[in-house]
C-alpha cells in the first residue's frame, strides 16, 4: 500500500493522501450514531452488515490509534486491530451492556495490544535488546512515522515508561479521556491513575529536559 | 472533549511541564497511516469474518505450576489434619469411655440392689487400698459422734435383732 501525506500537503492536493493521528480531528464533525443503535443492529434486528458498518465507522480509527500508540508500528497495529475487531464481532452477542460499548471495545483493544507486546518481548528475550530499545528501534524503522525532533523525543521518552504508565499517559494526554473513563476501561481507581499519570509526566520531563530541541 | 483538553493542559501546567506547551501547540504526534487504509480494513475484516470461525480445540485442563504447588501443600495439610484428628480420637478416651466419678456413684446408688454384697465389699476394699477417690466420702465422724450413733442404734434395736446381726 502506497503511503500518502497529510496535513497541509493534504489540502494542497499536490501529494497523495496520507492520514495522521491528528488529521482525523480536522474532519468536519459528523452526527455520531448512538451505541444503542449499533448494538440493536448487531444483536437484535439481524441486520449485522449495517451494524458492522456503523461500528466500524464510529470506532475503527479510534481503536487503530489507541493500538498504534501502544505497538508503534503500523503493520503491528493493523494485525492487532484486526484480531481485536474479529473478537468484537464474534462475541458481540455476549456483550450484555453492563459497561459502555466503547469501554468494552477499548478493553479488548488494550488487552490485545498488551498481549502482542508481551509476546514480542518474550521473543526478544534472547536478543540484547530490552523492550525500551526494541520500541525505539521500531519507531526508527516505521516508515509511517514522520514526526519532528520534538515528536521523536516524546515518543522515545514514552518508550522508557513502564507499560501501565505509558497506557495511562496515552489515554489521558493523547486521547484526552477523563480519569473516570480510564478507570472504567482499566479497572483501576482514579487515584491510582492520577498517580501513574503524574509519574509518567515527571519521567518524560526528565527525559526531554536533556533534549535541547524539544519545543524549540 | 475541548473542555477535557483544557483540563489536561491546566493539570500539566500545575506539574510545570513542557508537555503543556506541546499540547497547547497542537503539534502532530508523527504517526501516519497509509492512504485508504481504513476502507481497505473494512473489506479485509469482512472477508475474515465470513470465513468459518476456527473450531475451538478441546482444552486440556492445565493446572499452572504455581497452583500445583499450592494444591500439593493443601493436600499435605489436609492429610495431616485427618491423620491428626484420627490419632487424637484413638488416643484420648472419649466422654463415653470415661464417666465421671459422680456419674458412677449415681449409677451404683440407683442399682445398688443389683450388686452382690460380696462384689461391693471387694470393690470398697480395693478402693481403700488404692486410695482412689471413687465415691464421694462425707467427713468422717468424730469418735464421740460415732459412740453416740452406736448408742442410739442399740437403743432402737431389739435384743433379737442384735443377736441376728452378731
Amino acid at each position: 500500500m502506497k503511503p500518502e501525506c497529510h496535513g497541509d500537503q493534504l489540502s494542497s492536493g499536490i501529494l497523495p493522501q496520507r492520514q495522521s493521528s491528528k488529521s482525523r480531528n480536522l474532519k468536519a464533525p459528523k452526527q455520531e450514531i448512538a451505541d444503542e443503535a449499533i448494538l440493536h443492529y448487531l444483536q437484535v434486528s439481524g441486520d449485522a452488515d449495517r451494524g458492522f458498518l456503523l461500528l466500524m465507522e464510529k470506532y475503527q480509527e479510534r481503536l487503530y490509534w489507541h493500538i498504534r500508540r501502544l505497538v508503534i508500528e503500523h503493520e503491528d497495529a493493523n494485525d492487532v486491530l484486526q484480531n481485536c475487531l474479529v473478537k468484537v464481532f464474534r462475541n458481540i452477542q455476549r456483550f450484555e451492556g453492563k459497561s459502555k460499548l466503547y469501554t468494552w471495545l477499548y478493553r479488548i483493544a488494550t488487552n490485545e495490544a498488551i498481549t502482542y507486546l508481551q509476546k514480542q518481548k518474550k521473543r526478544k528475550t534472547d536478543s540484547i535488546h530490552d523492550e525500551e530499545s526494541h520500541l525505539e528501534n521500531q519507531l526508527k524503522a516505521d516508515s509511517y512515522f514522520d514526526g519532528d525532533q520534538a515528536a521523536i523525543q516524546l515518543q522515545k521518552a514514552l518508550t522508557t515508561l513502564p507499560e501501565k504508565q505509558r497506557l495511562v499517559f496515552q489515554l489521558r494526554y493523547f486521547e484526552e479521556r477523563p480519569y473516570q473513563e480510564i478507570s472504567d476501561m482499566l479497572d483501576t481507581s482514579v487515584g491510582a491513575l492520577k498517580a501513574s499519570y503524574h509519574h509518567a509526566v515527571k519521567k518524560i520531563e526528565k527525559y526531554v529536559r536533556q533534549s535541547e530541541s524539544f519545543l524549540d | 472533549m475541548e473542555k477535557e483538553k483544557d483540563r489536561i493542559i491546566k493539570e500539566l501546567e500545575g506539574l510545570n511541564s513542557s508537555l503543556a506547551k506541546w499540547k497547547q501547540s497542537g503539534k502532530e504526534e508523527g504517526f501516519q497511516v497509509p492512504g485508504g487504509y481504513f476502507a481497505q480494513l473494512q473489506k479485509d475484516l469482512k472477508a475474515k469474518l465470513e470465513e468459518p470461525a476456527p473450531a475451538e480445540k478441546p482444552r486440556t485442563k492445565l493446572i499452572p505450576l504455581r497452583s500445583r504447588r499450592l494444591l500439593s501443600v493443601a493436600a499435605s495439610v489436609l492429610v495431616l489434619l485427618v491423620a491428626g484428628t484420627f490419632w487424637w480420637q484413638m488416643s484420648s478416651p472419649s466422654a463415653m469411655a470415661d464417666p465421671s466419678n459422680i456419674e458412677l456413684a449415681d449409677y451404683v446408688q440407683a442399682n445398688l440392689d443389683d450388686f452382690e454384697l460380696e462384689l461391693l465389699t471387694k470393690y470398697v476394699v480395693a478402693d481403700e487400698e488404692t486410695n482412689l477417690d471413687f465415691l464421694p466420702v462425707e467427713d468422717p465422724l468424730e469418735k464421740e459422734e460415732m459412740d453416740q450413733l452406736i448408742d442410739d442404734l442399740m437403743e432402737e434395736m431389739d435384743w433379737s435383732e442384735l443377736e441376728e446381726l452378731l
